[in-house]
């Protein structure tokens, strides 16, 4: 996943007079939401480096070359995820400088699993970051494609079968708390929890990617992410008071140690770091 | 005498069975069968190339173990029945004699059927994953052998004369009734790493270290033409032996792949079969009438190199379907191929000629073979623990060492073998972090019965 250093004060250079307003949305906005998480210094890149890698994606955007302009948008969105711009381009015009919005059309048109999980977590960044606000005519469809996007996710699901994104999530486990992390989030979007019994290899384990996601998000420090997947967990029943004892063991230790978390002052505390706002987004924007 | 004996296993993935090659009559009867560890592999009739996801995967498919998701160990115990086929009595051309009272009363060759029962430890090992990585480490059992029978002697001519050394290479119209035990064994120890080099694509590496043992005697008595032997007054003309101790090193490579949605997977496994040395003797024994000098020769014992693929098919969380192609390059037995007897240097039997014996050793010949193996399992996901049914199946082509010479003894001996079809069933009980699994895999010539035991940490 691109590190995406958002939420930042953007040092917007050459700000033209009808983007005033929208510049000081941005700034509002973003301030209101790192006040919310308690603001660290960002580190603001919004240069013209910026502007070239946004350059040089849209070129490759415009002919429809999806793969080749990911790395250039990809790099936009990383230097500076929200500017109030309008970039030209050299042969195809004036772009809004809407990073996301274009990466996830990038991971859209690409049309695989994997890019359409990556496209859906772009359109929700966007939103997210109020791109549609800021830009409303070139992303005017992005509620559009975000519903079409959910829904080809949707058709993804096999009867009888559960994803294979919750089975990737175990393995990163332990390992890699943010791999794991979207793994389960991956999961939660083609299938909801069932708590019912999956094969990893010839292990069983409960299908409860949501639970799996909010332990995940604990660890990757973001308590207050974490908390809010805990609340929305419909399972605490299940497994607390179902089952022989060890069938939802590891379960149950999760939910005891979530629920320490989420009943104590750390609730709300979340560090301002670009992965727990990131989460945040994915988890209010989309639903699982 | 030359010894020749290249004992042959399969080193592999799949049950590959195992021969011990010679041109020594003891070698013809026994036949190895060793299968992929563990027993929900076994009862999945060895098709485990393209699942490979437990830790049995180092020495099956070293890729799969990328795709454990938590370290685990797993312990195997096995238990061999091997029933050996041999040219027991009978005759090979000719009829039988009219006196009732006489031994030779079969027309046609006779098979012997004797078994033995081995039990071991078969399988032990570890597996770490570690980010993209996997590292394991493990025990095998690769070989657990034994037999133990005696023959008769078969008759091979019209006429009825008889070396008085009894040795098949040699014009004679009886072989001679042999007393035969055989164990062999062979442990691998070996380190495997595992790296998923692409979304659903890795690549894996074996490396192991082989300890081999070999002991060996057959006794030759010589009776009565025409009685059946008695091994406590007939003189026991000659024994040979193969005898030895050696180590080797083996590689194995692997990959597998995995389709987007992991209903699909491929797998593919080269795995190199070890060499080893050991002494092979034919010794003159206290009732020889024909006296020669003792023989020792280095002999080889070969495992065949083996390539396989393997794809399986996952049509809901519960079920899984597997199918294996191996190809076992058998004919590599041949290589160093030894005359056991050395009937070059044998005294002549008849001075009037003096003229020995052709062992013909390049009429020995062995089949590379492809096995087919196919395994599915179902798991009763609502159930608690787990319970999974598992059944499969393998065709095992005859890949026996046969003679297509002139010489009337090895012709007798060394025969065209029948393919063989197992058939495993099996089922296993699994929770959270501990796995049993029960298999048997049965056929004409070996059965194996399974248990094993699988620890997530």
């Amino acid at each position: 996943m691109m590190s995406v250093r958002w939420l930042q004060s953007p040092v917007v250079p050459r700000l033209r007079p009808h983007t005033a307003v929208a510049v000081c949305l941005l700034v509002f906005s973003a301030a209101g939401l790192a006040g919310e998480a308690g603001a660290t210094p960002p580190d603001v890149r919004c240069d013209e480096a910026a502007k070239e890698a946004f350059r040089s994606g849209i070129k490759q955007y415009a002919r429809r070359q999806w793969e080749a302009a990911i790395p250039g948008l990809s790099r936009a969105a990383d230097r500076c995820p929200m500017a109030p711009w309008i970039i030209k381009v050299f042969d195809f015009g004036e772009y809004h400088y809407v990073p996301f919005y274009y990466l996830g059309k990038c991971n859209y048109g690409l049309n695989d699993r994997d890019s359409s999980f990556k496209a859906l977590r772009n359109f929700y960044l966007s939103s997210c970051l109020t791109e549609p606000t800021r830009h409303d005519g070139p992303t005017k469809d992005l509620d559009d494609l975000t519903k079409e996007c959910r829904t080809r996710l949707a058709d993804q699901r096999q009867l009888q079968q559960h994803p294979p994104e919750f089975n990737e999530g175990l393995k990163a486990f332990d390992r890699d708390w943010g791999k794991a992390a979207e793994n389960m989030w991956d999961a939660l979007q083609i299938e909801s929890d069932d708590g019912q019994m999956k094969l990893s290899a010839r292990w069983p384990d409960p299908y409860l990617p949501g639970l799996r996601l909010a332990k995940a998000l604990a660890k990757l420090g973001c308590i207050r992410e974490a908390c809010r997947q805990y609340d929305r967990f419909q399972f605490k029943d299940l497994i607390l008071k179902n089952g022989p004892k060890d069938k939802y063991k590891d379960e149950r230790q999760v939910l005891e140690m979530l629920g320490s978390e989420c009943a104590g002052p750390n609730r709300e505390l979340t560090p301002n770091n670009e992965t727990c706002q990131r989460w945040r987004c994915w988890l209010g924007e989309g639903r699982p | 005498m030359k010894l020749a004996v290249a004992l042959t296993f399969s080193a592999t993935l799949s049950a590959v069975p195992l021969l011990a090659q010679t041109n020594l009559e003891t070698n013809a009867g026994v036949h190895f069968n060793f299968s992929t560890p563990g027993a929900g592999n076994l009862a999945l009739g060895g098709a485990f190339l393209a699942l490979a996801f437990d830790a049995s995967a180092a020495y099956t498919n070293p890729a799969g173990l990328t795709t454990i998701a938590a370290p685990e160990s797993l312990i195997e115990g096995r238990h061999w029945y091997y029933t050996h086929v041999f040219t027991d009595r009978g005759r090979l051309i000719g009829n039988p004699s009219v006196d009732p009272t006489d031994f030779d009363d079969h027309a046609g060759l006779v098979d012997g059927r004797a078994e033995n029962q081995v039990t071991g430890l078969s399988y032990l090992s570890y597996v770490y994953p570690r980010d993209d990585w996997s590292f394991s480490l493990y025990r095998h059992e690769l070989v657990n052998f034994k037999a133990d029978f005696s023959t008769h002697g078969a008759y091979l001519t019209e006429d009825r004369n008889r070396s008085p050394r009894g040795i098949p290479g040699e014009t004679d119209a009886r072989l001679a009734a042999l007393r035969n035990q055989m164990d062999v064994s062979i442990n691998s120890y070996g380190a495997a790493a595992a790296y998923q080099v692409g979304q659903g694509f890795s690549l894996g590496v074996t490396i192991s270290y082989y300890d081999f043992a070999i002991d060996s005697l057959a006794l030759r008595f010589l009776p009565s033409l025409f009685s059946a032997p008695d091994f406590t007054s007939d003189p026991l003309v000659n024994f040979q032996t193969q005898r030895g101790k050696d180590s080797d090193w083996g590689v194995a490579a692997g990959f597998l792949w995995e389709s987007p949605r992991r209903r699909w997977s491929l797998g593919g496994v080269y795995r190199q079969g070890p060499s080893f040395t050991f002494q092979a003797t034919n010794d003159p024994g206290p009732g020889t009438t024909l006296p020669f000098s003792r023989s020792v020769q280095k002999a080889a014992f070969h495992v065949p190199d083996i390539y396989g693929i393997g794809l399986a098919f996952q049509p809901s969380d519960a079920c899984r379907v597997a199918f294996d192609y191996d190809r076992v390059r058998y004919s590599q037995l041949l290589r160093g191929f030894v005359d056991i007897f050395n009937l070059a240097a044998l005294p002549p039997v008849n001075p009037l000629f003096p003229t020995p014996p052709d062992p013909e050793l390049n009429r020995f010949v062995i089949d590379d073979t492809g096995e087919l193996h196919l395994g599915m399992e179902y798991a009763f996901l609502q159930r608690w623990p787990v319970l999974t049914l598992r059944a499969g199946g393998w065709y095992e082509p005859d890949h026996s060492l046969r003679f297509e010479g002139k010489n009337a003894g090895f012709e007798a001996v060394f025969r065209r073998g029948a393919n063989l079809m197992h058939y495993t069933a099996g089922l296993g009980l699994a929770i959270r972090r501990i796995q049993v699994d029960a298999a048997i895999d049965h056929s004409d010539r070996v059965s194996v019965i399974s248990l094993s035991a699988g620890f997530r940490y």
